[in-house]
C-alpha cells in the first residue's frame, strides 16, 4: 500500500504546496534536484569543518597560552572528531542515514562529557566556573551548546528524506571521484587530528590523561 | 591508551580518504565504545542524584 502511495507521489512529481507536507499521496519538493544537492553538500561541508575549527582554535590557545587541556577537554575533542565523521562519510560516499547516525553518537558523547564537566565544576568551583571564557561563556559551556545544536541539526537532516532519494547522477556528484575541495578539507581535518595526537602523546603518554591539566608536558623528551 | 584512540580517529579519516567506507564505519563504532571506556575511566567524584 505504501509502495503504491510512493509510486503515485513519484509519478505526480514534487509539489511546493504546504498541503503536500501533510498528504501521503503528494511529495513536497521545495528545491530542484541540483539545488537540493548543493544545499546538502554545503551543510555537510559546514558539519565537517566547524567541529574541527573548534578543536583547531583550542590547539592554538593551547600552544600560544601554554595552557594544557584537562582530560574532559581532551575527551570533548574526541566528540568533535566523531561529529565530523558523518559529514566526511556523506561527502565521500554519498548521503546515508547511517552516516548521520555516527554524527548523532558524537553529539551525544560530546554533550555527556560537557555536562559531566559542568556539574563537576559547579560542585567543586561554584558558579564562577573554570577555564577560558569566549563571548561570555566558558569554553566547556560552548561545547554543551554546540553538542545540542549539532544533535538538533542531525535530527533535522534525518527528517529531510528527499536527500536520500536524489537521482543517482546527483548522488555521484556528491562522492566519486574525490573532488579537490573535499580532498583539501579532509587533509585539513587529518592535519588537526595529527597535531592533537602529538599533543596527547606528550601530555598523557601511554596511559589516560591526568584529571587536572599539568603545568607542562610530562612526557616531553627534551 | 588515550593516544591510541586519537590515532584511531586519524586512521578512520585516512580510510575515508582512501575510499574504504565499511572499514571506516566499523572503526568509528569501535572508537565510540573506546570513548565510552575512556569516559568511565576518568570518573570524577560527581555526586549525581540518581
Amino acid at each position: 500500500m505504501s509502495d503504491q502511495v510512493d509510486a503515485q507521489g513519484a509519478e505526480a512529481g514534487g509539489s511546493r504546496s504546504v498541503r503536500a507536507l501533510f498528504r501521503d499521496n503528494e511529495r513536497f519538493e521545495l528545491l530542484s534536484g541540483p539545488r537540493a544537492t548543493g544545499l546538502v553538500r554545503a551543510l555537510n561541508y559546514f558539519g565537517l569543518i566547524v567541529p574541527l575549527l573548534v578543536v583547531f582554535a583550542a590547539i592554538i590557545v593551547q600552544l600560544t597560552g601554554g595552557e594544557l587541556p584537562c582530560s574532559h577537554c581532551n575527551m570533548e575533542r574526541l566528540g568533535y572528531f566523531t561529529l565530523a565523521l558523518g559529514p566526511a562519510l556523506n561527502l565521500r560516499f554519498g548521503i546515508r542515514p547511517s552516516h548521520y547516525g555516527i554524527s548523532l553518537a558524537g553529539a551525544m558523547f560530546l554533550g555527556t562529557v560537557s555536562l559531566d564537566m559542568m556539574v563537576r565544576v559547579a560542585q567543586d568551583v561554584g558558579p564562577a566556573g573554570w577555564g577560558p571564557v569566549v563571548l561570555g561563556l566558558h569554553v566547556n559551556s560552548w561545547s554543551l551548546i554546540i553538542s545540542i545544536v549539532a544533535g538538533i541539526g542531525v535530527a533535522v537532516m534525518l527528517l529531510w528524506e528527499r536527500q536520500f532519494s536524489l537521482p543517482p547522477s546527483l548522488q555521484t556528484a556528491l562522492s566519486k571521484p574525490i573532488g579537490r575541495l573535499l580532498l583539501v578539507a579532509l587533509l585539513i581535518v587529518i592535519g588537526v587530528i595529527a597535531v592533537d595526537l602529538i599533543s596527547v602523546i606528550f601530555e598523557c603518554g601511554p596511559g589516560i590523561c591526568p584529571d587536572s591539566p599539568p603545568d607542562n608536558y610530562p612526557y616531553w623528551p627534551f | 591508551m588515550f593516544a591510541l584512540v586519537v590515532l584511531g580517529f586519524l586512521v578512520a579519516y585516512l580510510l575515508i580518504l582512501r575510499g574504504m567506507r565499511k572499514p571506516a564505519i566499523a572503526l568509528a563504532l569501535v572508537l565510540q565504545l573506546a570513548c565510552l571506556g575512556l569516559y568511565f575511566s576518568h570518573s570524577y567524584h560527581v555526586n549525581w542524584p540518581w
